[in-house]
């Protein structure tokens, strides 16, 4: 029997998603700001070339959300029979893919400059009559690339967490750490400055390193959910108690006897099924609804949960440590 | 948190100390020009033999812009200058090997050498610069800063 709880957010975290959805909205903005600015002034720096890239595209797990945001509570109909949550799945896979391969991008362009010897030159900007080195015009926007995104870094990471939403925690730890993509091509570019030319190449190195990191453990991660794993918390990466508890809350109904539970992520949200043996199968409709109101009520996050009555737990059912 | 704090507050301390500093040559470009003077490349025709004394007799509008504001800088610059002629892609050999400090001689702001050398804002409406070695900064910002100052002369 299917009791489905709800398609969309429970009342008491809609709030914080709407929260969200507004937060993207800011950083895309704000993002945008600081790739034009970056582009119209990155000149031969490849430090800045790197941060420029990584930048633009700290914007895809955004876009993606956003995007992800509206089919997501859309009901299930006859083409997608378990609804949209997946989008989320799929909006956190190809962010995550793209990183990683910028991430190589960047790495073979940066060690390529190293291996080539090339001398990055910065020149005169001029602004309103006023002449500067270039340089200090790009530690200024590569400041002002760090400080906001660390604050809405900050910001996100809480709302990622409530809302086991894997692709607004990717993108808050992201901005979290983009003020080090800014300390390396600030470092690079005073290493210019100082007439040591590997500086920028070796900072922007440094960068892509961290732009690989990211695309290889999100990519996993990403592949991983496709793959139907258990759900594991958003923040630590651990496996969710989430089974003990339903078992816990099952084994004090009186006529359950012994449960096998499976469970997946759908997005933010979890689905599985639930085999349970019963002491009777009396009244059976009214024992499954009875049990699926207690499931539910253990965490928002349970929202697509088959219960199975079945005679017995067969041996090959059960699930094996890995 | 406090080592962040730390990491920034000495980023900052290293910004405010090199802002006196910066920019410098890679390859000590500038030092050498105020030791043994300015060395310029005065790029010919694969057909024009005519030395550098020569060229600089020129009546050639842009030539003689170049060589008036080349002369201008060493002179403002208190440094000597000395003129060399050749062909474009030989003066661009001893430009990127540090032969040479700059390349003049009708040399467009979309020039195929901009891989090899790193060319200043240019000095008149028509786009036309100079070429420097690539990763000196010093003697880039000192010509660009000249040039900015007399576009109008």
């Amino acid at each position: 029997m299917i009791r489905r709880s709800r398609y969309g957010l429970p009342d008491s975290v809609k709030p914080s998603f709407m929260k969200a959805v507004k937060t993207e909205w800011i950083t895309i903005i704000y993002l945008t700001t600081v790739v034009l600015l970056m582009y119209l002034i990155m000149g031969s720096s490849q430090a800045m070339k790197t941060a420029w890239l990584e930048d633009l595209l700290t914007l895809v797990p955004p876009i993606s959300f956003l995007i992800a945001s509206r089919y997501y509570y859309r009901s299930p109909n006859k083409e997608f029979p378990y609804g949209y949550h997946r989008s989320y799945n799929i909006a956190f896979l190809c962010g995550s893919v793209a990183l990683f391969f910028i991430g190589i991008f960047l790495m073979v362009d940066s060690s390529l400059s190293l291996i080539n010897q090339e001398h990055p030159s910065i020149g005169l900007i001029t602004i309103a009559g006023y002449s500067i080195w270039q340089g200090w015009l790009m530690i200024l926007v590569l400041i002002y690339s760090a400080i906001p995104s660390y604050i809405l870094g900050k910001k996100k990471r809480p709302l990622a967490i409530e809302l086991h939403n894997k692709i607004l925690f990717t993108d808050a730890n992201g901005q979290k750490a983009d003020y080090q993509t800014a300390i390396a091509a600030i470092v690079g570019i005073i290493g210019i400055g100082y007439g040591i030319w590997w500086a920028d190449s070796a900072a922007a190195l440094f960068i892509s390193f961290s732009v690989l990191k990211d695309g290889v453990t999100n990519t996993k991660d990403a592949v991983k959910n496709l793959m139907d794993s258990a759900p594991e918390d958003v923040e630590k990466g651990l496996k969710m108690s989430l089974i003990k508890d339903i078992n816990k809350a099952l084994e004090n109904i009186h006529y359950c006897r012994e449960t096998l539970i499976r469970l997946r992520e759908l997005g933010q949200v979890y689905a599985g099924d639930i085999m349970v043996v019963l002491d009777e199968y009396s009244d059976l409709e009214e024992k499954i609804a009875e049990m699926s109101d207690v499931v539910y009520s253990i965490d928002w996050k349970l929202q697509d949960i088959i219960i199975l009555p079945v005679r017995e737990i067969r041996d090959e059912w059960k699930l094996k440590e890995n | 948190m406090k080592r962040k704090i730390e990491a920034i507050l000495s980023l900052l301390c290293l910004i405010c100390f090199a802002s006196f500093e910066i920019p410098q040559d890679a390859n000590g470009s500038w030092t050498e020009i105020k030791e043994r003077g300015l060395k310029v490349g005065l790029a010919t025709g694969e057909e024009n033999n005519s030395s550098a004394e020569e060229i600089s007799q020129t009546t050639d509008s842009i030539i003689f812009r170049e060589i008036k504001l080349l002369k201008d800088f060493s002179t403002a610059n208190s440094i000597d200058i000395h003129f060399i002629s050749g062909t474009e892609s030989v003066l661009m050999d001893s430009l990127e090997h540090f032969k040479l400090h700059v390349v003049a001689g009708n040399i467009n702001k979309e020039t195929v050498w901009a891989q090899k050398a790193t060319a200043t804002i240019p000095y008149d409406n028509k786009g036309h610069v100079f070429l420097v070695p690539k990763g000196e900064n010093k003697l880039l910002v000192k010509l660009e800063q000249f040039i900015e100052d007399h576009k109008d002369d």
